[in-house]
């Protein structure tokens, strides 16, 4: 009796679910924007406009099938790397050892390319930067000095210079640590990896981003990875993923605003515990 | 720099940088050297701590009610695990802008970003006119909604959590805590930055500190990113490198 | 995934008819944790709650059929899905009676990733540790 009762009850809420539209984000054709002159508005020290919400639209995070465009198929690996690989995919629901937990189940950071194959993230641009705010960390593009910092010190999502040309915001990323993965499927590349990023923007809205990766110790020949990219607007259906936003509350005493959104605090903690309860005999790897 | 027949605003006020809507600019990468991070009372030196007078304004220690002088007497002993610190947990506010590591400012009109090196945390100030949304909503750093008083930032905090601490000392808040900050352009070089701490269910009465923020001008200086918190497992991960040299 | 599906069809029929298992792809791999062949409803009071990313845990105690009362610690979603969803901090004061609906933890121990949580009045939700689209092309 009870449970039909509760069945009732949660068939008849209409909040969380009806705001899902998840088809809104998850969107069957991949558009890319073409490289060219910039003709939407610019910030202060003459960039592109593109601060604001953006969010993948493809919405997976589990496997780069579909994400590689340059080979098509898998990543070119050499065969010990692609043993590596497949070693960490096979472990991924069965965790036994520290280094088959996903580090970003950890809440470690994504990586440089995995953190646009996540949750809704911000753009933010200065003089001289332009900020990418994930809530799996933080990476700050520097567009004043081509030069990286110095090679020993690996980091989580590498050190990122940048310039634009036209539409394009093209990247330089160096000071890879290699322990992120690019997905569950456990792809990885060595702390000798070097990436170019190109994000191709169009004013209407949308972005690609395309990475192509080079390295001489897992790989074969260098890849590419190419993930859509739309705006998050104030219209755009909270689905908790791709939106995490919510709307901006003005004081009313500031005079007329037009609707705005704003994400929350971005901190992941795990509280260093470990990761949950794997084992069957309750420790934690 | 100085005009003959120029109006009398002090020499100070007219050299500090200001951002293309008038606002006094912001932005750059700053530090403490207050120590206010040993801890905000005044401590003599110790192992792992130089001396200080503090940073408390006024009455010089932090008006606890009884039972949480108790407690921060506990977290003063238990600190080497306890402090949340040690963790790379988020150092929270007002303690991250007093840690000594630096942070960086960015700033437009909208709001200001601060970048903490410290594990890599953003807070927002928001300066667009918003107020602080329904709560509660435990936040790390809580939420800052700020307005300008002339040259002073006035920041409003809060919805904070209870899991940080204000100093490595073991002085800590509840969930009630509400910071009021005042950021100030003191020089081109200098901020003075002023909060004043209420919280109900931990303070007897509203207290403050006061620091100072020193502009990093060590030529090519930048924030490097610092994930502390996955020290604890970086060891594990990707590869053996002796399988691949 | 499809024996996930099949688990889940058999174990939830509101989940059912209301969802895709899709959410099952989780903020870390919900099958490297919990047992989708372990359903659990648990009926009990709310003793804390940690709202916190990217999951927030509701403790829970349980009383058995013996009146011995088991501690629940049950994964809950992110504070900002949760409170896209409607779901408020607020609606969980200590001592407020809860049913979750879940899947146990691979280790057996009174643990459990939350699918659904009905609250007093019957407001239900569905919540998940980091609400996934899944996969998709």
């Amino acid at each position: 009796m009870r449970s039909l009762t509760i069945i009732l009850a949660v068939a008849l809420v209409p909040v969380g679910l009806a705001a899902q539209r998840q088809d809104d984000w998850r969107e069957k054709t991949v558009t890319v924007v073409a490289a060219g002159p910039w003709n939407g508005p610019r910030t202060s020290d003459g960039q592109p406009d593109v601060s604001g919400h953006w969010s993948n639209t493809i919405g997976n995070h589990n496997t780069l099938e579909g994400r590689l465009t340059d080979p098509v198929g898998g990543v070119p690996y050499q065969p010990w790397a692609e043993a590596k690989q497949q070693e960490f995919k096979s472990h991924l629901e069965d965790p036994t050892r520290p280094e088959y937990v996903e580090p970003l189940a950890r809440c470690a950071p994504a990586g440089p390319t995995k953190s646009f194959l996540w949750h809704g993230y911000e753009v933010r641009q200065y003089p001289g930067y332009v900020l990418f705010l994930f809530d799996s960390g933080t990476r700050v593009i520097r567009l004043d000095d081509a030069h990286h910092l110095p090679d020993t010190l690996k980091l989580w999502n590498g050190d990122s210079r940048g310039r634009w040309a036209g539409n394009t915001l093209v990247v330089d990323v160096a000071n890879n640590n290699s322990k992120w993965r690019f997905a569950r499927t456990g792809e990885f590349v060595s702390d000798d990896a070097h990436v170019v990023e190109r994000f191709t923007f169009d004013p209407a809205g949308r972005f690609t981003y395309e990475a192509t990766y080079t390295d001489p110790v897992t790989l074969t020949r260098p890849f590419t990875i190419t993930i859509p990219n739309r705006r998050v607007t104030p219209q755009t259906s909270q689905d908790g993923w791709n939106n995490i936003t919510f709307p901006v509350v003005f004081d009313r005493r500031t005079g007329v605003h037009p609707p705005d959104i704003e994400a929350y605090e971005r901190t992941c903690v795990e509280n260093n515990t470990g990761h949950g309860e794997v084992a069957a005999d309750g420790t934690s790897p | 720099m100085l005009l003959l027949g120029a109006p009398s605003v002090s020499a100070q006020t007219a050299a500090i940088p200001r951002a293309a809507d008038g606002h006094p600019d912001f932005s750059g990468i700053w530090q403490s050297l207050s120590g206010a991070e040993f801890g905000l009372e005044a401590h003599p030196g110790s192992k792992d701590a130089p001396p200080s007078v503090g940073v408390v304004a006024g009455r010089g220690t932090i008006p606890y009610q009884q039972w949480a002088l108790e407690k921060r007497q506990e977290n003063l002993t238990s600190r080497e695990s306890s402090d949340p610190q040690t963790k790379c947990f988020t150092l929270g506010t007002p303690r991250g802008v007093y840690y000594p590591e630096p942070f960086q400012i960015f700033q437009r009109p909208r709001d200001l970003t601060l970048l903490f090196e410290f594990g890599h945390s953003v807070r927002t100030i928001h300066t667009n006119g918003s107020t602080h949304p329904k709560g509660p909503l435990d936040l790390w750093l809580g939420d800052s909604r700020a307005r300008w008083d002339g040259d002073t930032l006035v920041v409003d905090v809060t919805e904070f959590n209870d899991q940080t601490w204000l100093d490595r000392a073991g002085n800590f808040h509840s969930d009630a805590l509400h910071v009021v900050e005042r950021w100030r352009l003191v020089d081109a070089d200098t901020i003075e930055y002023k909060a004043e701490l209420d919280d109900p269910k931990v303070f007897t009465q509203p207290w403050a500190i006061s620091v100072l923020l020193h502009r990093r001008r060590e030529p090519g200086v930048q924030l490097i990113e610092n994930y502390c918190y996955t020290h604890e497992y970086d060891e594990f991960y990707p590869y053996p490198k002796e399988a691949t040299r | 995934m499809k024996l996930a599906m099949q688990l889940w069809t058999g174990a939830a029929l509101v989940a059912a008819a209301l969802s895709t298992p899709a959410h099952l792809t989780a903020h870390h791999a919900f099958a490297a944790e919990f047992d989708a062949g372990k359903p659990v409803e648990l009926k009990g009071t709310v003793t804390r709650l940690q709202w916190t990313n990217p999951h927030s845990w509701l403790y829970v105690d349980v009383p058995g059929p013996d009146g011995v009362i088991t501690p629940w610690a049950v994964e809950f979603g992110a504070p900002y899905s949760l409170m896209q969803k409607g779901l408020r901090k607020t609606d969980f004061p200590i001592g407020v009676h809860v049913t979750v609906k879940g899947f146990r933890a691979k280790s057996g121990k009174a643990v459990a990733n939350a699918s659904s949580v009905t609250l007093p009045g019957g407001r239900g939700f569905y919540t998940n540790a980091d609400d996934s689209p899944g996969e998709s092309k």
